[in-house]
């Protein structure tokens, strides 16, 4: 079937797709990733990290039908809006595995840089880095949110490194203080919508 | 007397209903949801959307899929390329009448 859209539906678009993304689980995905990033290299594990996505994606789909779906429904964008988001996050992966090699490359790196006064606050680059995604990710999702997270991400990743902070340890604080706004939004989303049933009124 | 209601378009009555012109707007711009996220979105009434739905359904303006998913009912609907039409064929003709009217 030809999928031609109406002309001047961009407005109306833009805000179901907007909508789509308000119920908080793409905030908690992000809030464990960062997390969960932060403590395989807390306990000198940051090729665990690599394995991160690869467990938070195929989880997204089946956390989706089972938490949201039931309370807000199934829709399926254009194939366009699908091809545009699908270049979009291939380059948000793309981004994100640079983060991790600089990250790594750091890691096998720190003890010869142990005693350069500059290797402090290159602990926070990896959070600063993370950062960017996630301002690529509001413009992506068309969530102003997001750019919450990245400030909250470049703020711990700056404090953390004046600080003297472990890149882990800086990772992990700013992914449990993304999880706190993340879970109240899902809490709320999940308070608020009931699951609704087909069945005859 | 010629009539001047003649150079009046003519408008779809099926569309013309604002619930029924809402769904088809949602519908227009995604690839297809289900009746849960239409229920959600227009914030109708169960019997209410159900009606409407099949109305555009028979019309063959909105394809109706019905299944089961585990043992709850689900329904998803698709614009039908009639339906596409449908839609364009109605903004052109009340942008028609609006355009005519004076300010």
């Amino acid at each position: 079937m030809g999928e031609v859209m109406l002309e001047n539906t961009g407005a109306i678009e833009q805000r179901v797709y907007r909508a789509y993304w308000n119920d908080g689980l793409l905030d908690v995905f992000a809030a464990a990733g960062v997390f969960a990033i932060g403590l395989f290299w807390l306990f000198d594990l940051p090729v665990g990290a690599a394995f991160v996505p690869a467990w938070l994606v195929p989880a997204w789909g089946p956390c989706r039908r089972r938490l949201i779906e039931p309370r807000l429904g199934m829709v399926e964008f254009s194939d366009a809006r699908q091809r545009r988001n699908t270049s979009m996050l291939r380059l948000i992966l793309y981004a994100g595995i640079g983060c991790l090699i600089l990250g790594i490359e750091m890691y096998f790196l720190r003890d010869r840089l142990g005693q350069n006064p500059s290797m402090t606050l290159i602990a926070g680059l990896p959070a600063v880095l993370l950062a960017l995604l996630a301002i690529a990710t509001a413009a992506l999702i068309a969530t102003p949110r997001f750019l919450v997270y990245a400030a909250v991400l470049a703020g711990v990743g700056t404090t953390g490194g004046i600080f003297g902070l472990r890149p882990g340890m800086i990772l992990a604080i700013a992914g449990s203080v993304m999880a706190v706004p993340a879970t109240a939004i899902l809490v709320r989303f999940m308070r608020n919508n009931a699951i609704v049933s087909e069945d005859a009124p | 007397m010629s009539s001047v209601a003649l150079d009046i378009p003519q408008i779809d009555a099926l569309l013309h209903e604002p619930a029924r012109l809402r769904l088809m707007a949602f519908l227009a711009v995604v690839k297809r949801a289900d009746f849960t996220y239409l229920l959600k979105l227009s914030e109708m009434s169960k019997g209410n959307l159900s009606v409407q739905m099949n109305r555009l359904g028979d019309a063959r303006l909105v394809k109706i899929e019905k299944s089961f998913e585990g043992n709850r009912p689900r329904t998803i609907y698709q614009l039908t390329a009639q339906g596409r039409n449908a839609l364009r064929a109605y903004k052109k003709n009340m942008t028609a009448i609006l355009a005519a009217l004076p300010d």
